[in-house]
């Protein structure tokens, strides 16, 4: 950061045209630039700026850069163990870009590299073990643990833990509370809002149950840093431990289907009120599915039907998108892959990316480009991946992996 | 792909318009490129700037006027194409090249540049500059920012909040 020479911007350079330039700029560097002047502090604190950031972010990633990845990891502390015993509250982000810095070379076996973003230890709160997927929005990342759910902006190296409601029914079922969450952005707000599930009550000898949703909105000034009861209860329950999948203002989960119940609960993050959502027709219901939101607005469903080839299997991914108030599913794409496969970001065809799907199975990431081949290419191997801190490592004992596609933001986490 | 059908429902040869800079130079370009300018449309497509008239702009320079109207003859056939739908993997690329290419130029011309583009509306081109202009900054120090800008150093006061921020925030730094 030595100054080099120094050429002075012309006397006049407009406030629009700063705005333009600055819109651009990585977060780091935006949080540094607060320092500049009180007016930049002001500026790159605005709601108005924060959103035009992320407009830009979020769309030069889809067209130039591709995707990025958020990467959180989990391992074993300990050889031979199973489960990640007294497991910390210590969080580790890394940011992963296809193809970006260091990660160019993965045909030649060297490792890709995904520095660290963020590094924290919540010390103070209650141990937690991680249950399920972390939930990702606008830069915003959602941790639910069994404990508490913790709230995070990397970028800016922000965290917070959300409060727990002790008037709620403190459920315990082996010491765990087996909600389901979710974090979405509420679009008639512009606020950020993280649900869960909760039992009114439960009747554990014949499985009768009531439920609520409970939300928390993030940055409320009045009556902010509480939990609010949704005015509507869920009409059905969702798969236990679930994360909420997340699209322009609505959330899917699946129905539970421990108890036999077959379609997503979709609730509107705006009007909160609740949907089902019927699976395709052409579904099998033995199929095993997952369900992502790709390429912003487009919620993804892919199910996996085994072919005669034992070996293989046909995935079909099915996608419903905001122009049909996610009410419609269309059949989109078909590929060979010998099993259940996350779509993880979509390349769409007159993007001019020549229809590219990046597709993650256990610890690897494919490329799928269902016009010029047939078969998967592997991007990356995220447990071979170099980890980089102030020194690259690699993890053993991999326990679980979470990769969320990612765009930094300088979307604040207030209680 | 170089033919000179750049669309606007013209017949024959394409339509030429003279664009003329705040120091009395005469440009003329085809109409299809001027066009990206979103100020110079509707004057354009009202039939303006044709024969001996021409368009005075009287905010941009000759020597930022021929490096804009480089940039629009270039970008002039894919926009033509509404984005460019069917160009080839080659077109994209030569353009990316030739982007690169195009910004890799002195900072001040840089900072003619985003005035012009912005004057005339040429979004390209402004999201072009300003995307180079932030990667330039972008591991600039507050101080260095400040001295760019041309901004009066601080007062003790302001000083010391700068201090603040560098101890609270000393990660954004490194």
């Amino acid at each position: 950061m030595t100054g080099a020479s120094i050429t002075r911007a012309p006397p006049g350079l407009l406030d629009e045209i700063v705005i333009e330039i600055l819109i651009r700029l990585p977060v780091k560097s935006l949080v540094r630039f607060k320092s500049v002047s009180r007016t930049w502090r002001a500026l790159i604190s605005s709601e108005f700026f924060i959103r035009a950031h992320l407009e830009q972010s979020s769309s030069a990633s889809s067209k130039q850069r591709g995707p990025s990845f958020l990467v959180t990891l989990h391992a074993l502390p300990h050889p031979g163990e199973t489960q990640p015993t007294p497991f910390s509250t210590h969080f580790r982000f890394y940011q992963w870009r296809p193809g970006g810095t260091g990660g160019d070379d993965i045909a030649n076996n060297k490792q890709a590299a995904a520095p660290l973003v963020y590094e924290t230890d919540l010390v103070g709160n209650q141990y937690s073990r991680l249950r399920r997927f972390f939930a990702h929005c606008d830069g915003l990342v959602l941790a639910p643990t069994d404990a508490k759910l913790y709230l995070f902006n990397p970028a800016t190296r922000d965290a917070v833990a959300l409060p727990n409601n002790d008037g709620i029914l403190p459920l315990q079922r082996g010491g765990y509370f087996p909600y389901a969450a979710g974090l979405g952005l509420d679009p008639k707000t512009g606020k950020y809002k993280v649900v869960r599930l909760f039992y009114r009550w439960l009747d554990y000898s014949n499985r009768t149950y009531r439920l609520g949703m409970e939300v928390f909105t993030v940055g409320e000034e009045s009556g902010g840093g509480a939990w609010r009861e949704m005015a509507t209860d869920p009409p059905y329950s969702v798969d236990p431990w679930q994360t909420a999948v997340t699209v322009k203002g609505f959330m899917f989960w699946h129905m539970d289907r421990t108890r036999g119940d077959r379609g997503l609960l979709r609730l509107g993050l705006a009007d909160e009120k609740f949907r089902v959502v019927e699976l395709p027709d052409a579904l099998d219901p033995a199929a095993d599915m997952m369900l992502d939101a790709v390429h912003g607005d487009e919620l993804c469903l892919t199910d996996r039907r085994t072919g005669v080839d034992p070996a293989y299997g046909t995935v079909t991914m099915w996608v419903m998108s905001s122009r049909d108030g996610y009410s419609r599913w269309e059949r989109r794409y078909t590929i060979q892959a010998s099993d259940v496969c996350h779509p993880m970001g979509l390349v769409p065809h007159d993007d001019g990316g020549g229809g590219l799907v990046s597709l993650r199975r256990g610890y690897e990431l494919y490329r799928y480009d269902w016009e010029s081949t047939e078969e998967l290419n592997v991007e990356c191997r995220m447990d071979r991946m170099r980890y980089q801190e102030r020194r690259a490592r690699t993890w053993k004992n991999m326990f679980r992996l979470n990769v969320k596609p990612y765009t930094e933001s300088l979307v604040p986490v207030t209680v | 792909m170089a033919a000179p059908e750049s669309g606007d429902g013209n017949n024959g040869a394409a339509r030429m318009v003279t664009l003329i800079s705040s120091d009395n130079t005469r440009f003329e370009v085809e109409a299809a490129a001027a066009s990206l300018s979103q100020t110079l449309q509707l004057t354009i497509l009202d039939g303006g700037g044709g024969g001996g008239d021409g368009i005075p702009l009287p905010n941009v320079d000759s020597a930022t006027l021929s490096k804009v109207l480089e940039y629009c003859i270039k970008h002039a056939p894919a926009a033509a194409n509404g984005g460019a739908p069917n160009a080839t993997a080659v077109d994209r690329a030569e353009l990316e090249r030739f982007d690169n290419e195009f910004v890799n130029i002195d900072q001040s011309v840089l900072y003619s540049l985003i005035m012009a583009a912005h004057n005339l509306e040429i979004e390209g081109l402004q999201s072009l500059v300003a995307k180079k202009v932030a990667d330039m900054i972008k591991g600039k120090s507050p101080m260095e920012i400040r001295r760019t800008l041309g901004f009066p150093d601080p007062t003790p006061e302001e000083q010391a909040e700068m201090n603040a921020h560098m101890l609270e925030y000393g990660w954004a730094y490194e």
